[in-house]
């Protein structure tokens, strides 16, 4: 392969970092700069390649969910048909991932407020049930990911 | 831009043409705010300030700096030690408009060289030091808010028993108000901590918010200044506790707990400590969170605001994730374990 991935190239600029600049500085705050610069190129490396797909997996999935929540719920929150009437079309195609981003902040926008609502007739079958399978998806959608953030930025904060 | 000769200005206008500075340095860590020790010659002699603004686009902690100062000139008067409050400035020149105060510095440090040495004397030594800061956290809980002011500009909650329950809605108002992303998750979480919610304090105390190590001014192993009073509250004392940042774990915390409940004259419901030990996790994720606002408009795009306000909420938000629905105590011993102090050596590498 003659091209170098994007989490090679990241992974030198940080090698360079480590093998040549960390050493040679003392000041605390040019120390803390390099701690959080390495951490950002830790993360962009989990998150790099896996972000696309991740995201579309992810929002495909809250399409189905959401879908099923509005028909039980009946309901007619804005956030919630926005986000059912964009989704197919970013989702048929080879969708940048910024589109993918925005798509999946409106989704989970509307699982949000759809949250608040099954909260609000807890012990309703119907928003009961809803609850769990949004309950189940945030979940799901933590666990997505997890690899970005996790051990990424643990330890010292800055 | 803030440089020496701004500052020799800026305090010039403020104490006359006798001072002169004579070098400044600014403190770390230090994110959320900007604070500078700056050091003048007045008459001869020398003279030592802390000059504290917000960070470019506002602070971290959704908190104005003006409460802060308030705050620190209240407790000047009490016998909790603070860096006495000299003045303080909605909008000066210096800073562009950002607001900034000033107090007379102490003599000390955040630090405290040789703590986590090996050894039986340097375990003496820490649990000395978690006393230490039991008893000046005691001394701070038991001030009367009415008699001190404290009750005029503080939000109060009605009564001790509801002090869980006014945190827990004046966080949801913030989350609601300063968050940058949906955060379902966070919401859920607030169902499973609502339900918990304890139903009484000994009493409602000032609580200082952040405190323990890296947060006060040490010398000689005593605690001469409580320090960074953004996030400080009234609350059930209880909640100092969870968020005392390697105090805990200084010494036993039965020892240190006990010390400070003789020394404040009530019991700390451990159980009430476990819940705000959780419920610490859910309120760094909108606190943090706001200091990504002024990342993301442009203001101070600036890594350690991506850390924080990107970063760590979200290993946050993982955290809650791995709780949210457990029993309470078993939620406060994962917290626990994340928690210990990263100023010790086997957590202070990244």
């Amino acid at each position: 392969m003659m091209m170098p991935t994007t989490e090679q190239m990241l992974a030198a600029a940080q090698l360079a970092l480590q093998e040549h600049v960390v050493p040679n500085v003392e000041d605390q705050w040019a120390q803390s700069a390099l701690r959080s610069v390495d951490v950002i190129l830790n993360h962009l490396q989990a998150r790099t390649a896996a972000e696309g797909p991740m995201l579309h997996e992810d929002t495909s999935e809250l399409v189905k969910i959401l879908t099923d929540a509005k028909s039980r719920l009946g309901s007619s929150q804005a956030s919630l048909t926005d986000f059912l009437n964009t989704a197919p079309g970013i989702l048929a195609g080879y969708a940048r991932v910024d589109a993918l981003q925005a798509l999946n902040h409106k989704g989970r926008e509307a699982v949000d407020e759809l949250l608040l609502d099954c909260q609000a007739k807890k012990g309703n079958a119907d928003a009961d049930a809803v609850h769990a399978e949004l309950r189940a998806y945030i979940l799901r959608h933590a666990d997505r990911e997890s690899s970005f953030f996790f051990p990424t930025f643990v330890g010292r904060p800055v | 831009m803030i440089d020496e000769k701004s500052l020799q200005d800026y305090f010039a206008s403020h104490m006359g043409g006798d001072v002169s500075v004579t070098r400044f340095k600014r403190t770390f860590p230090g994110i959320s705010r900007e604070t500078f020790l700056v050091w003048t010659e007045e008459n001869g002699s020398e003279g030592g300030y802390i000059f504290r603004t917000d960070a470019l686009g506002g602070p971290i902690c959704p908190v104005p700096l003006e409460y802060e100062y308030k705050i620190i000139k209240g407790l000047s008067t009490t016998n909790v030690p603070v860096a006495e409050p000299l003045w303080f400035e909605q909008a000066p020149d210096i800073t562009d408009g950002r607001p900034v105060m000033v107090r007379r510095m102490v003599d000390g440090s955040n630090d405290i060289p040789g703590l986590y040495d090996e050894g039986k004397e340097a375990a003496a030594r820490r649990q000395r030091v978690a006393l230490e800061h039991a008893e000046r956290l005691a001394a701070l809980h038991t001030l009367d808010l009415d008699k001190t002011g404290f009750s005029s500009f503080v939000e109060l909650p009605k009564s001790a028993a509801d002090c869980a329950r006014a945190d827990f809605d004046r966080w949801m108002k913030i989350f609601r108000e300063v968050r940058t992303d949906p955060f379902p998750l966070l919401t859920e979480a607030s169902f499973w901590i609502e339900e918990h919610l304890p139903t009484s304090a000994p009493r409602i105390s000032l609580c200082k918010g952040n405190n323990g190590m890296g947060e006060e001014i040490w010398k000689d192993d005593k605690i001469v200044a409580l320090s960074d009073w953004e996030l400080a509250f009234a609350g059930d004392p209880a909640q100092d506790w969870a968020l005392s940042q390697g105090m805990l774990t200084l010494g036993d915390s039965e020892v240190t707990l006990k010390h400070y409940e003789d020394c404040a004259g009530f019991k700390i419901d451990r159980e009430s400590l476990d819940f705000y030990r959780v419920w610490e996790v859910w309120k760094a994720v909108p606190t943090l969170n706001n200091g990504l606002r002024p990342f993301l408009s442009g203001e101070n795009p600036r890594v350690p605001r991506l850390n924080l306000g990107f970063g760590r909420v979200k290993l946050f938000e993982q955290l809650l994730a791995m709780m949210i629905g457990k029993p309470i105590d078993e939620a406060a011993r994962i917290v626990a374990e994340w928690r210990k102090s990263p100023y010790r050596p086997e957590n202070a590498a990244n």
